[in-house]
């Protein structure tokens, strides 16, 4: 993992970790990991932590992350705990196979769940599945989507779907057609996160700005991080750092630029021919200025 | 026009029964579901009142929805085997409206099809220009041009000499001149007390009068006119009652420009309001000045029983609130915004995409401002650059592009690219989504 701001650009969630090494990955890159889960206690422990010190509206909101929330055995008291404690949306970063049946769905929003994201490493069965390591994974993850939004419409109850894409050597050709899936799944928001460290950003982007483009006629917007505004000329609106300040959050194989407050900067532990490859766009100062702007409160505004 | 073409009964053997002509008149709107348009309403309160159509007109009204094709909305309307169709025509239902109109004349070339509203009274002789299918536009305020068009049609007289009309003498589009605005609001019947409407929940709205103090440059509720005309408090107080107590109907709203025009205004209609409120009704969505909501105010508010409010700020951004002619102080929205939070009113804030001024970056600003806000509801739109506006008529100086067919959607202005509009509207589409879905 590089050292980017890669969680949600929109509406900020705190992660409260169900376990660890849980979820979809690409196992090409990572081979396989085997997933824990915490006590129920730290995890409501975090939970409750999380609600009290959220500082800036609008929130608490909460993400269930890090392990499969179906698999764990305390899901439902946490999610209980979590609307006792004040969160105001919950998030189940999930796979979603849990929600096959429509009678779980219900209960899950019924539980106070408003809003869940499962990944996509491919975009149809075959490339998800081998990249993900299980059979059958993809068809669970569009069906259970699918479900899931179609109770929620059903009951009137607002909720998003979202998809987090890992962008690797792995992914990068195919995630103009996962954003296609995920649109069919019934998502509204796509995350592309840029995590291989081994693909070259120069060389990652026309795909990426591909993927903006087929969000956009899908009415899916796609949120990127990971790629600095060097490499997103024409696209620069999907890049996450317009939407939530990172400044400080460069890496320090990037060099200075008047896009510092505001840019992810270059990937950590890129080569000389990546950072060769970077440089300020033309108009970065008043590019800067422009994306500082939207960070600061109207004139006359309180603080 | 003369009585034949009015009155296709003229040459049948039931002539000689009918010592007068008479007329079958069609009232069509397009528009949300169950949504019985207040417009005609008033139409045909009006034109039911009046002693020379009496008996010799009658009038059907057809809501129909903005989804609806234009070949079923003729199938409808030619059911009713009508003399005359009038529809009233906004840039969402235009389109589908002309379609319509010109299957209409093929079907039924001597039908008299007349239109009104927003879209086409500020640009009539185009649209006559454009839409053969149609004979008549009337500009402006609707009610007492319509009722003397019927007369003319029922007496043979020329329709296009009517004041507010604009028409058709042979191949010669003419525009007769402009009728005053009616003073005397009351003078029009209301179209709940008469009947004309009967109400609905939720879908129910009053006027308590008519103009707006603002002159917002997008916006076509002024209709390039200034002052407020009022509708009499006892006439306001007369149609809550009978919304208030309607069979099924809880809920209702107001059409007013400004909910709070006054805070006198405003307390009177809460007397009016409070002992329906105290009965369990509400009020739903009332657009406000939000920047004059103080406690008091929102007090007043939640006696009236106003459970949701509608507000901009539209823009944050200082370039476009100038070309705009809005004045935003963010200190005191905030705090109309936190007062109407503590009274348990919900807020929704609206924001337009591709007003002249802002970049994408303000648009950008304007949402995360509202998202810290955190009012209840944050919905956005897109520039529709209506015609008769300020900005219609300035679009070529300040550089907005804009589609000549209804809706009239912003392609591009000189801040913001058409592809980068295009992606604030998703933008917005999903903030709007994870920001509602909520506990």
């Amino acid at each position: 993992m590089m050292g980017w701001e890669l969680r949600s650009c929109l509406l900020r969630f705190t992660d409260i970790m169900l376990g660890d090494n849980g979820g979809t990955w690409c196992r090409r890159c990572h081979g396989a990991r085997e997933e824990t889960l915490r006590n129920p206690a730290d995890v409501i422990a975090d939970v409750r932590a999380a609600v009290d010190s959220w500082d800036a509206a609008p929130g608490p909101n909460i993400a269930l992350a890090g392990a499969e929330p179906f698999r764990h055995p305390a899901i439902a008291t946490v999610v209980a705990d979590a609307v006792e404690a004040g969160a105001q949306r919950i998030r189940l970063d999930s796979d979603c196979s849990g929600f096959s049946s429509a009678t779980t769905a219900e209960a899950v929003i019924g539980s106070g769940v408003r809003h869940v994201q499962f990944t996509l490493l491919g975009s149809m069965a075959t490339l998800h599945d081998s990249l993900c390591g299980t059979a059958g994974a993809f068809e669970r993850t569009i069906r259970g989507a699918k479900t899931f939004a179609e109770v929620a419409r059903a009951s009137n109850t607002p909720v998003q779907l979202s998809a987090h894409v890992p962008v690797c050597r792995h992914t990068i050709r195919d995630i103009a057609g996962i954003v296609g899936a995920a649109a069919t799944a019934g998502a509204s928001l796509v995350h592309l996160a840029l995590v291989d460290e081994h693909l070259a950003p120069a060389a990652a982007a026309p795909w990426i700005g591909a993927a903006c483009d087929t969000g956009v006629v899908n009415a899916v917007w796609v949120e990127v991080g990971g790629v600095p505004f060097c490499l997103a000329a024409g696209w620069e609106l999907h890049l996450a750092p317009i939407y939530r300040s990172v400044e400080g959050a460069k890496a320090a194989a990037c060099g200075r630029c008047p896009l510092d407050g505001v840019c992810g900067g270059a990937p950590q532990g890129a080569g000389g021919a990546v950072l060769a490859a970077l440089q300020p766009p033309a108009d970065a100062d008043g590019l800067a200025a422009r994306i500082s702007r939207s960070f600061e409160p109207p004139a006359g505004s309180h603080a | 026009m003369d009585s034949r073409r009015a009155s296709p009964e003229a040459s049948s053997p039931l002539r000689v029964l009918m010592p007068e002509p008479t007329l079958k008149v069609a009232l069509v709107a397009l528009n949300r579901p169950g949504y019985q348009s207040l417009a005609l309403g008033y139409l045909r309160a009006f034109a039911e009142a009046d002693e020379r159509l009496r008996k010799r007109v009658g009038f059907q009204t057809l809501d129909l929805t903005a989804d609806a094709d234009a070949w079923l909305v003729a199938y409808r309307i030619l059911r009713l085997e009508p003399d005359v169709v009038g529809f009233s025509v906004s840039c969402w239902n235009a389109r589908t409206i002309y379609e319509a109109c010109s299957i209409l004349r093929k079907a039924r070339p001597e039908i008299v099809i007349v239109l009104g509203g927003p879209e086409v009274g500020p640009q009539a002789e185009n649209v006559l220009g454009d839409n053969p299918s149609v004979d008549l536009v009337v500009r402006g305020e609707g009610e007492a041009t319509f009722t003397e068009l019927l007369r003319a049609l029922l007496g043979g007289k020329r329709t296009w000499m009517c004041p507010g009309v604009t028409g058709r003498n042979g191949d010669e589009i003419v525009s007769a001149p402009d009728r005053p605005l009616i003073e005397e609001l009351d003078s029009i019947p209301s179209p709940y007390l008469s009947g004309v409407i009967m109400p609905s929940e939720a879908l129910s709205y009053i006027e308590t009068f008519r103009g707006c103090p603002h002159r917002c440059s997008y916006c076509y509720e002024a209709k390039g006119t200034s002052g407020i005309r009022s509708l009499s408090r006892e006439r306001v107080e007369a149609e809550i009652e009978a919304l208030a107590t309607a069979p099924g109907v809880r809920t209702f709203s107001f059409v007013d420009s400004v909910f709070n025009l006054t805070s006198e205004r405003l307390t009177w209609l809460a007397d009016a309001l409070e002992p329906h409120a105290r009965r369990g009704n509400r009020v739903h969505t009332v657009e406000v000045d939000i920047e004059r909501i103080s406690d008091a105010e929102a007090a007043e508010l939640r006696r009236a029983g106003v459970v949701s409010v509608e507000t901009g700020p539209q823009t944050i951004g200082a370039e476009a609130l100038a070309t705009s002619h809005r004045s935003f102080d963010a200190d005191r929205f905030v705090a109309g915004v936190e007062a109407l939070k503590r009274a348990g009113i919900s807020v929704e804030c609206d924001l337009i995409i591709g007003l002249p001024g802002d970049d994408a970056f303000d648009v950008i600003g304007g949402l995360r401002w509202l998202l810290g806000l955190d009012p209840g509801v944050i919905q956005s739109s897109t520039l529709r650059v209506l015609p008769g506006t300020d900005l219609d008529a300035r679009a070529e100086e300040i550089g907005l592009l804009f589609g000549a067919e209804p809706e009239h959607e912003v392609i591009q202005t000189r801040g913001i690219s058409f592809a980068d509009i295009r992606r604030l509207e998703v933008m917005a589409l999903a903030l709007q989504r994870g920001y509602a879905a909520r506990l």
